[in-house]
């Protein structure tokens, strides 16, 4: 049976702590990794580890005296969501026993933030999942394409064979807005292509610094007077390989969705850097990726709506606004091209999508830094 | 040692129970919920916030960690953070169990 905290702390059950002074208990305490919070029975604080402080996102000193509740007693370890201004949510195991605290009853709990293996757990979910789905859009998309082209051609040959004789003038009409939703068919079998990692990219070396600048001037015009675009670029920004048009096509994606997020009003930015810290599962990123990252001040999505937002045709968008396929295509144009996207979101504060994109085979770190112009002349050539 | 008990135990009494979005341990209080307002027939109402849906709720009754049940009426409020399916010592903690009965906190 494990040594309940009010054990440990009786005097006489303490004969394993000889030798260890009260000052060298105090400082393993402090410096444990997960943290320590004592409450008494009406739930205020009154002691709370560094650690413990970090988990809550208040100054130890702050903690005490905050009629947080009190931890329920069970004999296993259960896991609540702790709750931080200006962060996001941690999910923290915890579990409580009880103790004795200047001579009255109270409550230990032992607090582990768990938030990064269980992100990592679900990342790997994630990407299990749209594995799946991907190979599933992948086959139909196939047949779906062939029957299209059948559909296509068939109505083409109808149109020559009636000529500008239709007996009927609305069956002209009708074959032409059949053509037209044939060709819509297309282009939705298209963006699942990209999801499903299938599409031919023709990837190149491109200055991406120019790529959003240029774009950012079509997204002010677009955008609306309510929403300012706000361009961070990192002048020492080395040359990324992918395909041009398809990583447009990505951030004009991520901007719409950052628009809606913003219900037409706030600040969209996009930010690029030559340094990217490493990522979960990625180490030394920056030797081999830069980073894009737009950003937008809007509502934010919950746990359960990121989970879902790579998923082909999932929307939150009402009114028919979204088909549910603008992240998908960035997500499977980022896979496909070697790269990797992290998406951060707070409810109420905003979304960040971090695109790392990756670098020509070729190490450019090693060459003599060359100022943006000529790096863009060089590429032109 | 035991929470101070309710004169009138029949009386409805109203917590709160804080949860953020539909997480196991969120569905876990829902549960937990209905079991507590069935073994007090009528006496207790537990209303749902949600804090992702109402971070402002969440905000002005400093509501740090989910799940949480509260009653706010007492002052500071009485609080239960974490796992409230053990019954017994919830509805003692708030009150609603007789003398020589419950969970005993000495």
């Amino acid at each position: 049976m494990t040594r309940s905290a009010a054990e440990i702390l009786d005097p006489s059950a303490n004969a394993f702590l000889t030798g260890i002074s009260q000052l060298n208990f105090r400082r393993l305490i402090e410096t444990l990794a997960d943290g320590i919070l004592v409450v008494d029975l009406s739930g205020t604080v009154l002691y709370a580890n560094p650690a413990a402080a970090m988990i809550f996102g208040y100054p130890a000193a702050d903690l005490v005296h905050i009629p947080l509740g009190r931890p329920v007693i069970s004999g296993e370890t259960t896991e609540i969501t702790v709750h931080r201004r200006r962060r996001s949510p941690a999910d923290v195991e915890i579990r409580t026993v009880e103790v004795s605290w200047d001579g009255k009853p109270a409550l230990l709990a032992s607090l582990r933030d768990v938030s990064a293996q269980r992100a990592q757990e679900e990342r790997r979910r994630q990407s299990q999942k749209l594995e799946a789905i991907g190979r599933l859009a992948a086959g139909i998309v196939h047949d779906i394409n062939n029957l299209l082209a059948v559909f296509e051609s068939g109505l083409r040959l109808l149109q020559k064979q009636l000529g500008g004789e239709a007996p009927n003038p609305n069956s002209a009409m009708l074959i032409e807005e059949l053509i037209s939703r044939t060709r819509n068919g297309g282009a939705l079998t298209q963006q699942l292509l990209a999801f499903s990692r299938g599409q031919s990219l023709y990837p190149e070396t491109i200055d991406l610094n120019a790529r959003i600048e240029a774009l950012s001037m079509l997204l002010e015009r677009t955008l609306g007077s309510g929403t300012q675009v706000r361009c961070d670029l990192d002048p020492a920004l080395d040359a990324v390989l992918v395909d041009a048009n398809q990583l447009d096509v990505a951030i004009l994606n991520l901007a719409v969705n950052a628009k809606d997020a913003m219900d037409g009003k706030g600040t969209l930015s996009i930010e690029t850097s030559n340094s990217p810290a490493d990522i979960e599962d990625v180490p030394a990123a920056a030797a081999r990726f830069v980073r894009v990252t737009v950003s937008d001040t809007g509502c934010g999505m919950s746990k359960e709506v990121l989970s879902q937002v790579f998923e082909p045709f999932f929307t939150t968008k009402g009114d028919g606004r979204g088909t549910g396929l603008g992240l998908s295509q960035v997500y499977g144009f980022i896979k496909q091209s070697g790269g990797h996207i992290r998406i951060e979101s707070v409810v109420g504060a905003g979304t960040s999508v971090h695109l790392f994109l990756p670098r020509p085979p070729r190490a450019t770190n090693d060459e003599p830094r060359s100022s943006g112009k000529i790096r863009r002349k060089r590429m032109d050539e | 040692m035991s929470s101070s008990h309710r004169s009138d135990p029949g009386a409805n009494a109203l917590l709160r129970l804080y949860i953020a979005g539909d997480t196991p341990s969120a569905r876990r209080a829902l549960e937990s919920r209905l079991r507590i307002m069935k073994e007090w027939a009528g006496g207790i109402e537990i209303h749902i916030v949600d804090i992702l849906a109402h971070p402002e709720a969440a905000e002005s009754a400093g509501i740090l960690a989910t799940p949480t049940l509260s009653d706010e009426r007492a002052t500071p409020p009485r609080r239960l953070i974490g796992d409230i399916s053990n019954t017994a010592q919830v509805l003692d903690y708030f009150g609603f169990r007789g003398k020589d009965s419950g969970y005993d906190h000495s």
